[in-house]
C-alpha cells in the first residue's frame, strides 16, 4: 500500500486535472442506437416527468401529476407495453409525436409535454431515443386521464394554441458561433428544454422568448425559477464555467446552497450523467447569450445572528 | 478528572440525543439567538461545501482536506435536532417551517441522513476514487434538499 501522503498527492493530481468533475460513463462513446438513446433520455429529462416517483411508480411508466393553472396533467406510460404504453407505435408515430405534437390517432398534445422544445431535436436523435425506450421492460399501467378545467379540458383547444405559438423549425447551427456553443444551444433548447422552466410565459402559457432564460416567479408548480442569463447582478454572470458544471454534477451552487424541486430532478435524473464536454458546452452557451436584468428572488432579509454581529 | 461545564453539557446532550428527548428553549436562551445560532451552523455546512467545491473545480489544491470537511459536516449534522428546540419557531426572521415540530421524527431522520451521507463522503474521499467523490457529493446535496424541501421556507435563498 502506498503511504497515505502519496495517495493524497495522487488524489490531488487527478482533482487538479478536473477529473473530479469529469469522470462519468458518458465519456465512453456509445455504440448502439439504444445506448445513444440512453444518453439522450438523460439529456432530455424524459424520466423525471414520465415517472411517478412520489407514488412509487416504475421508471417511464407515467402517472406523475403535474399541477398547472389549467388543471392537473397525468403523464402517460411511455414503456413499450403494447396495451397501456407505446409498444405499438411505429418510428413515424414517435417522430410525429415529438416533432409535431400529434398523437398516432391525430390528436394534438397539450404543451405540458414540451414538444415545442423536442421538435428541434434531430430525427436521428429521436430514433435513438425510441430505440432506447423500446429496449426497456414493458410495464402495464393504464394512463390516468388528465383533470383539467374548461375549456382546456377540450383537446381541440390545443389547435389554436399551436397555430399561434408552435414552430418545429429545426435549430440551425449558427455558422459564426464555435461548435461548442452550437452544441450547448442544442442541449439547452432542443434536449434540456431549460426554457420550459427558465423562460417566463405569456398569458396563454406560451414561452416568451423576448425574455429568454431570464427566470420567472411563477414557474412549474409555483416554483421560483432563477434568471440564468449572464447578467452579473440578477443572473449568473459571476459564475465560472466550472461553477456551472459543478452545479450540474452535484446540485450545489458555488455558495454551498443546495438546489431543490424541479432543478434537483433535472440534475438527478439527467444532467449529472452527461459528459464533461456536454456540460461545459451548456455552460459556455449560457455565458454567451444576451444578459437580461431581471430579479427573481427578493434580496434576503437581515438575519438574526447577522453576518458580522458578534455582540 | 475534573468535570468541566462543557463536558457536563456534552454528556447531557448525548443522553438527550440517545433517548430522543427534544429539549425546549432553555430559560437562558433567547429564541432569537437560537435562530441566529442555528443559521450560523447551517452557514457552516454551506461553507464546507463551498470549500470542497473550490477543490473540485481545481481552484485550490487542498485535495487532502475533502475528507476533513466531510467529517466536520457529519459533526454539524449531529447538532441539527438540538438547534431546533420547541419554542424557537419565532422571535427572529427564520425560514424554519412549523412542520418541523409537527413532524419531528421525519425532521430528525433527515438530519441523520445528512450525518450518514457526510460520513460516507469522508470515507469515499479518503479512498480517492474521484468519480465516486463527485457522485457522493450529489448524495450529500440530496440530503440537504431532503430536509430543506419539506422544512425550510423557500423564498429568498
Ligand atoms: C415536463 C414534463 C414532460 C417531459 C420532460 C416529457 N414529457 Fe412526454 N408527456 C408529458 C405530458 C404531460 C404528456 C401528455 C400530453 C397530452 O396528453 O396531451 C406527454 C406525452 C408523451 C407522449 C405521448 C404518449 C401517448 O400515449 O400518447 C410521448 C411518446 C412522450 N410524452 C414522450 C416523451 C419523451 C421521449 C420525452 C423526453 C424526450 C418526454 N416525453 C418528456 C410530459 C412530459
Ligand atoms: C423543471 C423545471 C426546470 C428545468 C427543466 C430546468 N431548470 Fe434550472 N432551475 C429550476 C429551478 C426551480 C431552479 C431553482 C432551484 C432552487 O432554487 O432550489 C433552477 C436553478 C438553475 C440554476 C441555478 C441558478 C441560480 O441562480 O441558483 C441553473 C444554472 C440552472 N437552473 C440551469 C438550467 C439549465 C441549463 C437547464 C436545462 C438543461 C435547466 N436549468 C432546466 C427549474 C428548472
Ligand atoms: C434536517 C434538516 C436540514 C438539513 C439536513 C439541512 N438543513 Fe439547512 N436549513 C434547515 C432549516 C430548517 C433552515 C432554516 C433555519 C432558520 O432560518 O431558522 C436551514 C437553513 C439553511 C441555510 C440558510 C442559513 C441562513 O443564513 O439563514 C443554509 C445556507 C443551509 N441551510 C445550508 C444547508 C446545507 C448546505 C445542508 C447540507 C449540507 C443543509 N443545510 C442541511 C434544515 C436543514
Amino acid at each position: 500500500m502506498p503511504p497515505r501522503g502519496v495517495t493524497i498527492a495522487l488524489i490531488g493530481a487527478s482533482l487538479l486535472a478536473g477529473a473530479f468533475l469529469s469522470r462519468t460513463a458518458a465519456d465512453e462513446p456509445p455504440t448502439s442506437p439504444a445506448e445513444r438513446g440512453a444518453y439522450i433520455v438523460r439529456a432530455a429529462g424524459c424520466i423525471a416527468c414520465h415517472t411517478d416517483k412520489k407514488g412509487g411508480g416504475k421508471e417511464l411508466a407515467g402517472g406523475r401529476a403535474m399541477v398547472t393553472p389549467y388543471g392537473t396533467f397525468y403523464t402517460p406510460n411511455i414503456t413499450p407495453d403494447p396495451e397501456t404504453g407505446i409498444g405499438k407505435w411505429s418510428d413515424e408515430d414517435f417522430v410525429k409525436a415529438l416533432s409535431e405534437g400529434v398523437s398516432p390517432a391525430g390528436d394534438h398534445y397539450y404543451p405540458a409535454f414540451p414538444y415545442s422544445s423536442y421538435a428541434r431535436m434531430t430525427r436521428a436523435d429521436m430514433l435513438d431515443l425510441k430505440a432506447f425506450l423500446f429496449a426497456q421492460a414493458p410495464i402495464a399501467r393504464p394512463n390516468t386521464p388528465h383533470d383539467l378545467i374548461f375549456p382546456f379540458s377540450l383537446r381541440i383547444a390545443n389547435w389554436p394554441w399551436k397555430l399561434l405559438f408552435f414552430s418545429n423549425r429545426p435549430l440551425d447551427p449558427d455558422p459564426k458561433a464555435a461548435p461548442e456553443i452550437n452544441r450547448g444551444r442544442y442541449l439547452v433548447d432542443a434536449l434540456g428544454h431549460c426554457g420550459e422552466c427558465h423562460t417566463p410565459r405569456n398569458i396563454l402559457g406560451a414561452v416568451d422568448n423576448e425574455d429568454y432564460l431570464s427566470g420567472t416567479k411563477s414557474g412549474p408548480e409555483g416554483e421560483l425559477v432563477p434568471n440564468i442569463t449572464p447578467d452579473v447582478e440578477t443572473g449568473i454572470g459571476n459564475w465560472s464555467v466550472k461553477d456551472i458544471v459543478f452545479l450540474f454534477r452535484t446540485g450545489f451552487r458555488p455558495d454551498g446552497n443546495d438546489l431543490q424541486g424541479g432543478m434537483r430532478e433535472a440534475i438527478d435524473d439527467g444532467l449529472k450523467y452527461l459528459s464533461q464536454a456536454d456540460l461545459e458546452a451548456i455552460a459556455a452557451y449560457l455565458k454567451s447569450i444576451p444578459p437580461i436584468h431581471y430579479q427573481v428572488r427578493a434580496p434576503r432579509p437581515p438575519k438574526a445572528g447577522g453576518d458580522f454581529n458578534f455582540d | 478528572m475534573k468535570l468541566t461545564r462543557a463536558m457536563a453539557i456534552g454528556a447531557m446532550a448525548a443522553v438527550m440525543a440517545a433517548t430522543g428527548v427534544v429539549s425546549g428553549v432553555s430559560a437562558a436562551d433567547d429564541p432569537a439567538k437560537v435562530i441566529g445560532y442555528r443559521q450560523a451552523v447551517m452557514k457552516g455546512l454551506a461553507d464546507h461545501i463551498t470549500a470542497i467545491a473550490m477543490v473540485a473545480k481545481g481552484e485550490v489544491s487542498y485535495a487532502g482536506h475533502v475528507a476533513g470537511h466531510a467529517q466536520s459536516m457529519a459533526s454539524l449534522a449531529k447538532l441539527i435536532p438540538e438547534i431546533f428546540p420547541a419554542g424557537s419557531e419565532a422571535g427572529a426572521p427564520s425560514e424554519a417551517k412549523p412542520e418541523i415540530w409537527k413532524d419531528w421524527d421525519k425532521f430528525a431522520a433527515a438530519a441523520k441522513t445528512l450525518e450518514d451521507q457526510s460520513a460516507k463522503l469522508a470515507e469515499v474521499a479518503a479512498g480517492g476514487d474521484v468519480g465516486a467523490i463527485g457522485a457522493q457529493l450529489g448524495e450529500v446535496g440530496k440530503a440537504c434538499g431532503g430536509c430543506h424541501e419539506p422544512f425550510r421556507v423557500k423564498k429568498a435563498q
